[in-house]
């Protein structure tokens, strides 16, 4: 999961390395309408529903963050939800 | 705050927006960033084409325009239009207020009450509010509610987080006394100052007049380029805001109106952006085909105007038969947040038109 986040990362922003970024909202790497765009393709890519309250800034600020919200989000089946 | 209002209706709802068509693909050249990232965000915002009006044509005529719409149709008869309560955040001028300079345009009689209320995003709701407390109060039997306003002066043409999404429009709704007693609304107010940096136009005002300075563009980190007379806006700061205090205030004024949240039949909501209203319908565990989330896409973010747009244009030929209840909801620069709960349809009117520009007030 964590090269495919990286892939999507780098499509966002091509032109900075998140591979070195410790905080990639601190660093300015990600602003809220790259968050925006994030979220929108991690439900794509993985099926899930990212709840709103989940959108902060610490969620997006690393890979491994990343990885940990979408894990914990709603999984989304043939247009069914679940837990 | 909260408040209840009964023996109030509103009798019929128009809006307007510009003729003119802004396409987002046509702008995407001017923004600073590559195409591909700004039409993949576009897609997720809603950014597809929004109504700027022409520099001829300004709020005032925005709304002279549906006023002299509504007398022409017999909807309003301008001798008996006994007040003129207009909300914006632009103005025609400094001095006199909005409803001065309609009253003006449209000959309306030296009897009529002409005031006016600056607020912004929550405009409709608060409008709403202070019109049906003073058709209540019994000071007149209607008063004709006006919004009307746009982002576009607002907004920096080289800032793809603000221009895209912003709009102009205008709204009249005419509020009456009612003899049912099905009639009643029921408003909560919330504000918190203390966050009003997350939606700010700096400069322009006493605080800090407009100068050549403050009207040079800067680029941010992102790349982005606003002016110190530009929007400047914290979309995380405005976005956590919404999520955590929408859902709460709409569930209090459901308690305050003492139905249940599922009896609500449309939440006919401030138009911020398309990504903002599927989360918040999500996160009120509301259907999204009851909460539109498309007036940002069609005509872009006018401000106190987008609810009466977004009625008209989702809800037109529907409420001139039924009478839903519904859930008004808005939030935005402050921060502040406000709902309302109403019965609303049977109108006489219920429309959506277009402005032709060039200022001009008169219908075809």
């Amino acid at each position: 999961m964590e090269e495919e986040i990286f892939i999507i990362l780098k499509d966002i922003q091509p032109e900075f390395d998140f591979e070195t970024s410790t905080d990639f909202v601190e660093d300015g790497y990600l602003d809220s309408f790259d968050v925006v765009t994030l979220v929108s393709e991690l439900e794509s890519k993985f099926s899930v529903s990212i709840s709103a309250l989940e959108i902060i800034p610490e969620n997006f600020s690393s890979v491994k963050n990343i990885c940990d919200l979408v894990k914990r989000s709603t999984k989304i089946s043939s247009g069914v939800e679940k837990e | 705050m909260k408040a209840t209002i009964r023996g109030v209706r509103i009798r019929g709802i128009c809006a307007a927006v510009p003729k003119e068509t802004h396409k987002f693909e046509n702008e995407i050249k001017d923004f600073p960033f590559p195409e591909k990232s700004s039409i993949r965000l576009g897609r997720v915002m809603g950014f597809r084409e929004h109504r700027i009006a022409d520099a001829a044509t300004t709020p005032c005529d925005l709304a002279s325009y549906i006023l002299n719409y509504l007398f022409r149709q017999g909807w309003a008869q301008k001798d008996r239009l006994k007040g003129l309560l207009v909300v914006a955040q632009m103005a025609d001028h400094p001095v006199p207020g909005n409803s001065k300079v309609i009253h003006g345009q449209l000959g309306l009689s030296q009897e009529t009450y002409c005031a006016d209320m600056y607020e912004n995003c929550t405009g409709f709701i608060s409008g709403l509010y202070m019109a049906a407390a003073q058709v209540a109060a019994g000071c007149m039997d209607e008063i004709a509610l006006v919004v009307t306003d746009g982002g576009a002066c607002h907004a920096n043409k080289l800032d793809r987080n603000t221009y895209p999404l912003c709009g102009d429009a205008a709204g009249v709704a005419l509020i009456c006394k009612s003899d049912s007693l099905e009639d009643a609304m029921h408003f909560v107010f919330r504000n918190d100052g203390s966050r009003r940096e997350a939606l700010l136009v700096p400069a322009g005002g006493c605080r800090m007049p407009a100068t050549a300075e403050t009207a040079k563009p800067e680029r941010d980190e992102m790349g982005n380029f606003r002016s110190l007379n530009d929007m400047h806006m914290d979309g995380t700061a405005v976005f956590q805001f919404v999520m955590e205090s929408v859902p709460p205030l709409v569930k209090e004024a459901c308690a305050y109106a003492g139905i249940e949240n599922k009896q609500v039949q449309y939440h006919l909501t401030h138009q911020p952006n398309r990504f903002m209203l599927e989360k918040l319908a999500d996160l009120m565990e509301v259907p999204r085909e009851i909460l539109f989330n498309n007036v940002v896409e069609n005509f872009g973010n006018s401000s106190s105007a987008t609810i009466p747009v977004n009625i008209a244009f989702n809800l037109g030929k529907r409420l001139l038969t039924e009478k839903p209840l519904v859930c008004l909801s808005a939030f935005g620069a402050g921060l502040s947040l406000a709902a309302a709960i109403l019965h609303l349809g049977n109108m006489d009117f219920c429309e959506l038109i277009e402005h032709p520009g060039n200022g001009c007030i008169l219908p075809d």
